[in-house]
């Protein structure tokens, strides 16, 4: 993987029924990166689809962090779990594991 | 775009390829498949038990079939050729419907039976068959040709032996059979290949090779090496174990890929060895899970077949619902141990071994990229090992691992249209472990891959493309959470990821539009603004809605309540378009008054026990419609797009009866709060129940069916409401009158008559009623007259004649009901007056003086309440009535009216004077007539005072408004004292006719003296008093005005005159004495001179006054009937007693003198005292006479 590449984050916070509940890119899209709907709106499908693995990770794992669930192309997920079953879900592209748990477990 | 997911249990059957002959019958050739799928596994040994399975397929991949060599369950050992008759082919191409399948078949099945083939037609069958069997040639092991239609023609072209011929579709039967028989002689051969180990022996054994092998060979082998022989008997000894796997026989195959591997290994022969490696573990597989046997999955997934709903209803597909995870039985089954193999092998190995093997031989594969398919089938095929232990996760992430690489863009081995495949097969996995949303996401995937294709041959994406892809697309709706009707989709957060939902809904849509389902393309359209419109950008929305306006223009209306089926065998739902407009608060509106009929049911005696329920309350309330009478039903609409709507042919759906709905047309404004409230009409044509049970519309161009439980506010408590009873025809009651008609008030239907009157006058008019129904008789017509109750006097309306009501009126026919209008005295009527005690005050009710108020007139409402029934019985036995108003406002404007009263003593003990003050509200002079043709005229504005003398009445006794009050309720004393009150208005009306004219306005009318004859307490004074007083002076009878003028110390005769007038014989018994005093005339009470006066004689005298006997007291009692009867005529008429006192005054000066009567032991006296009207003298004492 090109270390050069940027590094970009994006979190969703997802409900009972799928929905997302809150959602934020980082760094934040520039305006020609807005105009690219279609790579942001991959993020939604990514996510969406890494929510089976989260779902399949919460029955088996007592950890309320699962650690990197998921993979599509350059997009690693990771999530985390609430005691309330709120999904925290982070794509991201470059490994960075232990960033991610201090940002799940702050 | 079919999913086609390697499994395991391909290793263990035998390949038959089955292929068409001659002209296509896709239908029947269909039905042939499924039956070839119903070809089970057959049983070759009982022991040990041994099963072959037949494979059989419809498209071979060259690129894999090439394989054949290295894995024996690539190569295609059977051929299968299916011929149909001509004719029969050439109808069922042209159909598309899978609903007119069946009578295809059917239609199919009939030429067949008649049609035979012609030569050329054999020949070519024949000649594609033998094209087949060439192509396949070098290994294929046997075959057959099925020919459905004149079987006779057929057997001269074919080897019997490879011939199932049959006459018709339906009667073959036994083409199973010879199905098994190809698969059974199949496998004959491959278990001699089994058996065949003489290549052990050989020196050189034949090398097995795989197509491209050579090329990657680096240098040259030395085949006269042991290294090369070890490898050509391990090559070949790991084909006789995919043959030992092949004929049904795992456990054995283990041992024979062991041997196999062990060679392999030994020779260094990766790409073998890893072939080894995987036959090993499917082997392991096969006897462990039993992958080979009983849960055979179909050969032939012909998903198409089915719909989203029934796949997510189907046992065997195990879906999601929320969080909560159920694995369905089916792949409990498939752990769950078979009693065929014997535990030992079973248990023995662990699933670990089999997965290290398949890591093994996936690592070997690597290495070789021409390999590539096979190594990525061996990974599915491990992954089913992750699968068949429910370790899912890990199963993913396995996929993911090894499967990533594959559709890597730079991965070029693959062309788009096998990463597509692959991206399926993924689906289909996730699909059948339960990962609905990863389901999603991988048949997205594949469709881009798909329609990728395009972009790289440099040609346009056609139609065909899309036409694969939108199946895809569309079962992948349910794995974002979007239900397969509009109206389960939930509202807000429940509704699930609705950008993704929105997203996934318009590629559907775009590729419903591209794949020329232009029809599908509007549904989904209209599926995605009405359940996703308050998630889509305005702006979107908006772009949206003018493509499904365009879309439809072109086509005309879409029809959204009908299902549509498509060629690709998809069924898409109705959907009720219930968002455009918004509907809600459907009321039931009944039929305006004067048409809303009333039941009137006959009274069953039976049930008539009062209790009193609020149903029976809510029965009553319950709406009716008639017969070819418009109705409507209230809605409130609101426009939630922002533009405007319009809308045609907005109209009702119902239940039941015939209901002719009016359609509507409506242009909402634009999306805002505003809610516009209209009525939605309709004529019932029968009687019986309707029910509202939608609305239909047009909607930029899509016709649309809601139901109205399909409503989101709709629940099941409401459904009553919207049944409505239609009762049959009734008439219609016109009223006209020549009175001027206007509206009242905003929301009366009936428009009021009106007509201004003096109050005194009286008018007569007449109101004409029309029955203006067609057909119906009207009978039993009653009136109720709704006006100001007067308390006394006419009232304000007054019916001439009411006879003409009773009889029928027929259709058409016109009758008049004349009436008459009394302009009552405006100031007082029953509503406002002042409830008055017996005690009452004759000036309590003038308080308000007309003078002080600027006063014009007074607007009198009242109305004519027709209640009319058809003359034609019903025959349920009810009976509807209607209601005909005719309101008639009244301004009375006051002309003469009376001001004040009093009641002054009379000229003798038995009359009185009524006084009344006679206002002239008019602005011209105006004159009085009255008793008898006295005159007297009034000026504008002026008071008069107009004395009437009035006898007292005799019928009512003075003490019986006394007794009236003693009654024990306050209704029974309104009751009682109303009966005297009539009696006395009786009585006294006659002597209070004043007539006025007013010569300048050519105005004549009546003084109206309602109130003063409401008034108890006047009407009391008018009553002959129990004990009647009266004097004479010097026996001359004393008229009560005069003054007497005498002198002092002259003596006067004052005789006093009793008379009792109780008829129930009370005697009075007392003492009776004058009384002398004087008036100051200052307001102070009066000053008492007994001492001025002289007394000649006694100066009190006992009395005793007998009352009038009955004649017969037996039981006439007078009190107790209404009718007063006066009972005059049975008394005896006692006479008067009179008693003298001698009078002389001692000082001069103005002296009244009236007697008193004394006894404290006679309630009755006190009364008297009270009451009656006790004469006093007035005498005028001066010196000199």
């Amino acid at each position: 993987m090109d270390r050069n590449q940027p590094k970009d984050f994006y979190f969703v916070i997802v409900g009972h029924h799928d929905n997302p509940v809150f959602e934020m890119e980082f760094p934040p899209p520039s305006e020609k990166k807005k105009k690219e709907t279609d790579n942001r709106h991959l993020n939604q499908f990514i996510a969406h689809a890494a929510l089976d693995l989260v779902d399949e990770q919460m029955q088996n794992n007592q950890n309320m962090y699962l650690k990197i669930v998921d993979k599509f192309n350059e997009w690693f997920v990771s999530a985390f779990v609430t005691a309330g079953k709120m999904r925290f879900l982070m794509l991201h592209n470059q490994r960075n594991e232990e960033g991610i748990k201090n940002f799940f477990q702050e | 775009m079919e999913s086609c997911v390697p499994s395991v249990g391909d290793h263990c059957r035998i390949l038959i390829l089955v292929r068409q002959c001659g002209t296509k019958a896709t239908k029947n050739f269909k039905r042939i498949l499924e039956r070839l799928n119903r070809v089970e596994a057959l049983t070759v040994s009982e022991n040990p038990k041994r099963v072959v399975i037949p494979h059989f397929i419809t498209n071979v991949r060259h690129e894999l079939s090439v394989w054949g060599e290295f894995q024996a369950h690539r190569r295609i050992l059977g051929v299968i050729g299916i011929a149909f008759a001509s004719c029969s082919a050439s109808t069922s191409s042209t159909s598309s419907s899978p609903d007119e399948a069946a009578d295809e078949k059917s239609t199919a099945s009939r030429h067949a039976s008649t049609s035979s083939y012609t030569a050329s037609d054999i020949e070519l069958i024949a000649e594609q068959y033998e094209a087949l069997k060439a192509q396949w040639k070098p290994t294929v092991l046997d075959s057959r040709c099925a020919v459905f239609g004149d079987s006779a023609n057929a057997v001269k072209c074919f080897a019997e032996r490879e011939l199932l011929a049959y006459d018709r579709l339906e009667e073959s039967d036994d083409f199973e059979m010879g199905v098994r028989e190809l698969v059974k002689s199949i496998y004959w051969v491959v278990e001699g290949k089994r058996l065949d180990l003489s290549f052990e022996k050989l020196d050189t054994p034949p090398c097995p090779l795989v197509p491209e092998e050579e090329k990657y060979r680096i240098g040259v082998e030395n085949k006269a090496s042991k290294n090369y022989r070890r490898k050509c008997v391990g090559r070949l000894r790991k084909q006789v174990a995919d043959y030992t796997l092949m004929t049904g026989l795992p456990s054995l195959a283990l041992e024979a890929y062991l041997a196999a591997i062990e060679l392999l290994k030994a020779s260094n022969d990766l790409l073998w060895l890893a072939g080894a490696y995987e036959g090993w573990a499917c082997a392991a597989m096969a006897t462990k899970y039993g992958e080979a046997r009983g849960d055979r999955r179909p050969s032939f997934p012909r998903v198409a077949t089915m719909t989203g709903r029934q796949m997510t209803s189907s046992p065997t597909s195990p879906f999601f619902s929320g969080h909560i995870r159920h694995r369905s039985d089916g792949q409990q089954a498939m752990v769950a141990p078979s009693s065929n193999d014997s535990p030992n092998t079973r248990t023995t190995i662990q699933y670990l071994e089999i997965m290290d093997k398949f890591r093994l031989a996936i690592e070997h594969y690597e290495r070789f990229s021409f390999a590539a398919f096979v190594e990525y089938e061996c990974v599915v095929k491990a992954s089913s090992v992750l699968k068949l232990e429910h370790h899912f996760f890990e199963m993913e992430l396995f996929i993911r691992e090894h499967v990533g690489k594959y559709l890597d863009d730079n991965f070029a081995i693959f062309d788009h249209v096998v990463k597509s495949q692959i991206c399926l097969n993924s689906a289909t996995i996730f699909k059948e472990v339960g990962f609905k949303r990863k389901e999603a996401f991988f048949s997205r995937l594949a469709v881009l891959f798909r329609l990728h294709i395009g972009v790289d041959d440099g040609r346009q994406r056609a139609e065909n493309d899309y036409k694969l892809v939108y199946p895809v697309l569309y079962k992948a709706l349910a794995g974002y959470g979007i239900p397969e009707s509009a109206k389960d989709v939930p509202t807000g957060s429940r509704k699930g990821p609705a950008l993704v939902q929105i997203r996934a809904l318009h590629e559907v849509y775009v590729s419903a539009l591209r794949a020329s389902y232009a029809e599908a393309a509007v549904r989904h359209l209209c599926f995605l603004l009405q359940a996703y419109l308050d998630d889509l950008e305005p702006s979107f929305a908006q772009q949206l809605c003018n493509e499904l306006v365009h879309l439809c223009e072109k086509r005309g209306l879409h029809l959204a309540y009908q299902h549509i089926p498509l060629p690709c065998g998809i069924i898409l739902p109705p959907l009720p378009m219930s968002r455009f407009p918004l509907m809600f608060s459907f009321k039931v509106l009944p039929l305006s008054p004067h048409l809303a009929p009333v039941v009137v049911r006959p009274r069953d005696t039976s049930q008539d026990i009062f209790i009193y329920t609020p149903f029976q309350r809510q029965n009553k309330e319950s709406v009716r419609w008639v017969v070819d009478c418009a109705c409507g039903v209230a809605v409130n609409v609101r426009n939630s797009l922002p533009f405007e709507l319009r809308i045609t042919n907005l109209s009702l759906q119902t239940d039941g009866v015939a209901f002719e709905s009016v359609p509507v047309r409506l242009d909402l404004p634009p999306a805002s709060s505003e809610v516009v409230n209209i009525k939605l009409l309709g004529v019932p044509r029968a009687s019986g129940k309707v029910s509202i049970t939608g609305y239909t519309c047009e909607v930029m161009f899509v016709k649309n069916v809601c139901k109205l439980k399909d409503l989101p506010w709709f629940n099941e408590s409401l459904t009553a409401s919207f049944d409505v009873d239609v009762v049959p025809p009734l008439p219609v009651l016109e009223l006209h009158t020549a009175l001027q008609r206007a509206p009242v008030t905003e929301d009366e239907h009936d428009a009021s008559a009106e007509t201004t009157i003096y109050s005194g006058q009286s008018f007569d008019h007449s109101i004409r009623l029309i029955n203006s129904s067609r057909e119906l008789p009207i009978s039993g017509i009653d009136l109720e007259l709704i006006q100001p109750k007067v308390c006394g006097g006419p009232a304000l309306l007054e019916l001439m004649d009411t006879s003409t009501l009773k009889e029928t009126l027929n259709p058409g026919e016109t009758r008049e009901l004349r009436f008459r209008i009394f302009g009552i005295d405006p100031m007082t009527n029953a509503d406002d007056n002042v409830r008055e005690g017996g005690g009452g005050d004759g000036k309590r009710t003038i308080d308000h003086q007309p003078e002080k108020i600027p006063y014009t007139g007074r607007l009198l409402t009242t109305e004519f309440l027709f209640r009319y029934r058809s003359a034609v019985d019903s025959t349920t036995g009810d009976v509807y009535e209607r209601t005909a108003r005719l309101p008639l406002a009244v301004a009375i404007m006051p002309a003469v009216t009376v001001a004040d009263w009093h009641v002054l003593p009379g000229d003798g003990p038995k009359t009185r004077y009524v006084v009344l003050d006679v206002t002239n509200s008019t602005d011209a002079e105006a004159e009085l007539r009255y008793s008898n043709g006295r005159l007297i005229s009034v000026q504008p504005r002026e008071v008069c005072r107009v004395p009437l003398l009035c006898p007292c009445s005799e019928e009512v006794a003075s003490t019986e408004f006394a007794l009236a009050e003693e009654r024990r309720s306050l209704v029974m004393q309104g009751q009682e004292i109303d009966r005297l009150r009539r009696t006395l208005e009786l009585h006294v009306a006659e002597h209070l006719d004043i007539r006025w004219t007013i010569p300048s306005l050519k105005l004549e009318g009546l003084v109206p003296v309602g109130p003063l004859l409401s008034s108890v307490s006047l009407l009391k004074q008018l009553v002959l008093p129990a004990l009647s007083i009266g004097v004479s002076v010097n026996d001359k009878p004393y008229q009560g005005q005069e003054e007497i003028t005498l002198g002092i110390g002259e003596l006067v005769s004052v005789r006093v005159e009793l008379l009792n007038s109780l008829k129930d014989g009370h005697v009075f018994r007392g003492t009776l004495s004058l009384r002398c005093f004087q008036e100051m005339q200052n307001g102070r009470p009066a000053l008492d001179r007994m001492e001025h006066l002289i007394m000649c004689g006694a100066t009190k005298q006992p009395f005793e006054v007998a009352g009038s006997r009955m004649v017969d007291d037996s039981s006439v009692d007078s009190r107790g009937s209404n009718d007063y009867v006066p009972t005059a005529t049975l008394l005896r008429e006692s006479p008067a007693v009179s008693y003298r006192f001698g009078v002389a005054f001692r000082f001069e000066g103005s002296y009244k003198v009236r007697p008193v009567l004394l006894n404290g032991r006679d309630d009755k006296i006190a009364a008297v005292n009270d009451e009656s009207f006790v004469p006093t003298l007035s005498f005028n004492v001066v010196t000199k006479v």
